[in-house]
């Protein structure tokens, strides 16, 4: 490749992969996610780095501002060289959210949680809890994307 | 001479068995292709949790994690990836040939199984084979990571808690769709990468939050990628195998046809061949 990866604006390769497929491939100016530490801003230049990801959202933005939403489970990111590789859980790109799908999860997840306090097994509770976590980052991510 | 009847009814019977193997030796081509593009498709994945393993490796002292830790064995798990179906060739045979010899590798270990597959279930424990734990409810042709995953955290609370010092993996491994071998390996504990991860480590990365915790849950994942990947390759295997077998079925139906038909077409002219000298040999007689 030519050396001008240095100065461009779409200095940083991006790739996001799931256990049984690639989410995302593309390239940034810039980055956002939630790392173990809290939220993290990646520009070019970043010295190496591996870090966990935490579920959240993933921006991916290009340089006259425009941005790409990554819903993210849990995984891990390694940083090297301007390539960012995220390997998480799961996730799914803004337009692959099924909106109707994610608002009747939330709410299944919510009946569970409320119906949990009277008895239910703990584990199903943190399922439930999962779930919602889950439904609710899909939302928001699906918010993000259709305002920016 | 055989019955004209007979053959007639053979030569059908014998066209519907090779319609019938004709027919799975496609759905098996259409599964195979499936498992290998599944199996193609988690490639990445699997591949950037192993960088990630060695990169950290040299970081933390792998040798101090609970799943790396190496005990004297005396038990021993196993677990056994055989199909839930027949009319696959040797592909279970082969599985079972290595499980003796893993059994005679390891005389005088107290040696348990946990078995995948009906095929499996129905063999080893006539056998003699201690199979503790039949994986019933797991449903081989639509694995997903996430049941990979829970049999791989399974493996783990037997090393971790339920006393066993060391879990080997029984499965096919995928060459390519015409060449698959039964091959055993060592789950756990981890056998840390003995290649050249400290060479080849270009760079030192800044690891957050901390190496430790980076690794605890890294190890995990490593280990769900490979059970996935001994599943897939284990299903892309079964259906190679069967697609052989179905073939061979198929091509010796088809032979076996081709003989009947010549059978039939002998008997029948024979028989029209009598009946024309009954008849000749009859007007013969009422002429004299």
């Amino acid at each position: 490749m030519s050396s001008s990866s240095s100065t461009s604006n779409r200095a940083l390769k991006i790739r996001v992969i799931g256990p049984d497929r690639v989410i995302f491939e593309g390239e940034a100016a810039s980055i956002q996610y939630p790392g173990g530490d809290g939220l993290y801003g990646i520009l070019p230049g970043h010295a190496p780095m591996i870090t966990t990801v935490e579920p959240g959202l993933l921006r991916i933005k290009d340089e006259g501002g425009g941005q790409e939403v990554i819903a993210l489970a849990r995984g891990f990111v390694s940083i090297s060289n301007n390539e960012i590789e995220f390997a998480v859980d799961a996730g799914e790109r803004a337009d692959e959210i099924d909106l109707n799908r994610a608002q009747a999860a939330a709410e299944r997840a919510r009946e569970h949680l409320e119906a949990g306090t009277t008895g239910r097994e703990e584990y199903d509770l943190v399922r439930a809890r999962y779930a919602l976590l889950r439904a609710l980052n899909r939302l928001h991510t699906h918010e993000v994307s259709s305002h920016k | 001479m055989a019955n004209i009847r007979d053959l007639k009814t053979r030569y059908t019977s014998i066209g519907n068995i090779a319609q019938i193997t004709g027919a799975m030796e496609m759905v098996a081509t259409t599964k195979l292709r499936r498992f290998q593009d599944r199996a193609i498709a988690s490639r990445p994945y699997a591949e950037q949790i192993g960088r990630l393993i060695q990169n950290l490796a040299s970081a933390v002292d792998g040798g101090s994690h609970p799943l790396f830790e190496e005990k004297a064995v005396k038990r021993r798990a196993v677990l056994v990836i055989t199909s839930n179906r027949g009319l696959c060739g040797s592909y279970n045979s082969n599985l079972f040939a290595k499980v003796k010899e893993h059994r005679d590798q390891h005389e005088g270990e107290e040696l348990h199984y946990f078995v995948i597959g009906k095929k499996g279930m129905s063999f080893l424990p006539k056998r003699g084979y201690d199979v503790q734990f039949y994986l019933e409810d797991l449903n081989l042709e639509k694995v997903s990571f996430r049941e990979a995953a829970r049999v791989a955290q399974g493996g783990q609370r037997l090393f971790l808690d339920r006393g066993y010092d060391c879990l080997d993996v029984i499965y096919t491994a995928f060459q390519s769709a015409s060449r698959f071998e039964a091959v055993s390996f060592q789950f756990l504990p981890m056998v840390p990468d003995q290649g050249d991860s400290r060479e080849g480590r270009s760079q030192d990365y800044i690891l957050e939050p901390s190496p430790g915790v980076i690794f605890d849950s890294l190890v995990p994942k490593y280990l769900e990628t490979r059970m996935f990947n001994a599943l897939i390759e284990s299903l892309a295997s079964e259906f190679a195998m069967r697609r052989i077998s179905m073939k061979n079925a198929t091509e010796a139906a088809n032979d076996m046809k081709d003989d009947l038909q010549k059978l039939y077409n002998r008997a029948r002219q024979e028989r029209i061949t009598k009946e024309l000298l009954e008849i000749v040999g009859g007007a013969e007689a009422l002429r004299g």
